[in-house]
């Protein structure tokens, strides 16, 4: 007797729990079918309601509004093609003349300045007088500028001539213009 | 029976206790049918409906962002076209054509001579223009493509440097390579820079800025130049050919 009631009782609960499992199945497969319907018509709408066309048209508007300025267009794009040619030209090019006019500061009043040369960055030139303590000085502050990587570099001092027909002396240095 | 018969009598028994299995479980399990099948069908439709949609949300969302961010673009360069003066515009783009001409510019480059040489106490002997082939589409040549000039002065050595660097300050935009200076006798080798324009049409949805701080620095730096294209200052004459070759020069009228 005792063992029958536990089989009936074993039985109604293994329906029990097959019940439960098919009732959270059921409203599982309900909100699944039910979620994947709403989220296509939400991603439908959503794609359907964005404005890309409105965009285009105030776009075409717009460029209409500029073709009127066409002219101003074209200046301003001139204008600025030259603009950004003029500051490349302006980086590239080398000012000597203010390199030489720096050196020219350096070279005292009894000295003259006989030849120049510059070509590829490269400087060749001439100091004649007859002081040898202002040739001297000359000497002291071309290397200065050379060790200081300022104006110039890599200073040679070619030859130191002495002429006694007239009593000068011809400093001849060779440097690199920075 | 045979062998044969005896394996298909058992192959049938076998097929027909599957069969009555299957009816067993159908029987038992049909209730749970329905839900499967639906959630499987939602998998299904979330494959081939839910992620392609979004997809094309996604790629609608990102052409809206970029159709949005031309329009501003668009309405920024009106707004900043409209605002501009038109004759500042063609003042500024005068001077900077002069500054770097679209071509080569015979007339500018002796007037820039004469002028400067004339104010630095410098006289100018004899010069010759290193042309180059005048037939070549200007859009093809170099980056910076230059007219160079050769130029003997007689001057001492500071008046040259001082004629240099007024050089430096002066229209159209130059660069002193070579400087050879001998009792008295200088040659400077010149080369003077032209750019053409920019051939092709104008982009409407490119963003136009307001000139920068440097720009303007600039323009006004260029501005203070020595414009000389407008003096007649050296009675030199240039060949015919030459002028012809000076795509530039049309604007300004001949000193010569």
């Amino acid at each position: 007797m005792s063992n029958g009631i536990n089989l009936v009782s074993s039985k109604s609960e293994a329906q029990a729990k097959e019940q439960k499992t098919l009732k959270l199945l059921k409203i599982f497969a309900v909100i699944s079918l039910f979620s994947v319907a709403l989220l296509s018509v939400v991603v439908f709408l959503i794609n359907f309601t964005i404005p890309i066309s409105a965009v285009k048209t105030q776009q075409e508007e717009t460029l209409a509004q500029i073709s009127t300025l066409s002219k101003k267009h074209a200046i301003y794009n001139l204008t600025k093609d030259r603009l950004t040619n003029i500051s490349k030209v302006l980086k590239i090019r080398k000012d000597y003349a203010k390199s030489l006019n720096v050196i020219f500061t350096k070279i005292p009043s009894p000295l003259v300045v006989t030849d120049i040369r510059v070509e590829n960055e490269s400087l060749a030139m001439a100091v004649t007088g007859s002081s040898l303590i202002s040739i001297n000085d000359v000497i002291e502050s071309l290397i200065e500028f050379s060790n200081s990587k300022k104006i110039i570099s890599d200073l040679v001092i070619e030859s130191l001539v002495f002429n006694p027909q007239n009593g000068e002396y011809v400093l001849g240095v060779k440097a690199n213009i920075l | 029976m045979d062998l044969y018969n005896l394996n298909k009598g058992l192959n049938l028994k076998d097929l027909d206790l599957n069969v009555s299995l299957v009816n067993i479980l159908y029987r038992q399990y049909k209730a749970f049918l329905l839900p499967i099948v639906a959630i499987i069908v939602s998998i299904i439709l979330v494959g081939i409906i839910i992620i392609p949609q979004t997809q094309i949300l996604l790629k609608n969302q990102e052409e809206l962002k970029k159709e949005q961010d031309k329009l501003s673009i668009l309405k920024n360069n009106y707004s900043l076209l409209s605002s501009m003066d038109e004759a500042d515009l063609n003042a500024n783009l005068q001077t900077l054509s002069k500054v770097l001409p679209n071509g080569k510019d015979f007339i500018g480059v002796i007037n820039t001579i004469s002028y400067n040489s004339v104010r630095q106490d410098v006289s100018i002997d004899d010069f010759s223009f290193q042309v180059g082939e005048i037939s070549k589409d200007l859009a093809d040549e170099a980056e910076f493509p230059f007219l160079t000039l050769t130029l003997n002065v007689s001057g001492n050595p500071q008046s040259v440097l001082r004629f240099i660097s007024e050089l430096y300050k002066s229209v159209p935009v130059v660069q002193v390579i070579n400087i050879k200076t001998t009792s008295g006798q200088s040659t400077l080798k010149l080369q003077f820079y032209h750019k053409a324009f920019v051939k092709g049409g104008i982009s409407a949805d490119s963003a136009i800025a307001p000139l920068s701080k440097q720009e303007t620095e600039l323009i006004n730096t260029v501005s203070s130049w020595n414009d000389t294209s407008q003096g007649l200052f050296l009675p030199i004459g240039i060949s015919s050919d030459a002028q012809a070759a000076s795509p530039s020069a049309t604007g300004t009228p001949s000193p010569f």
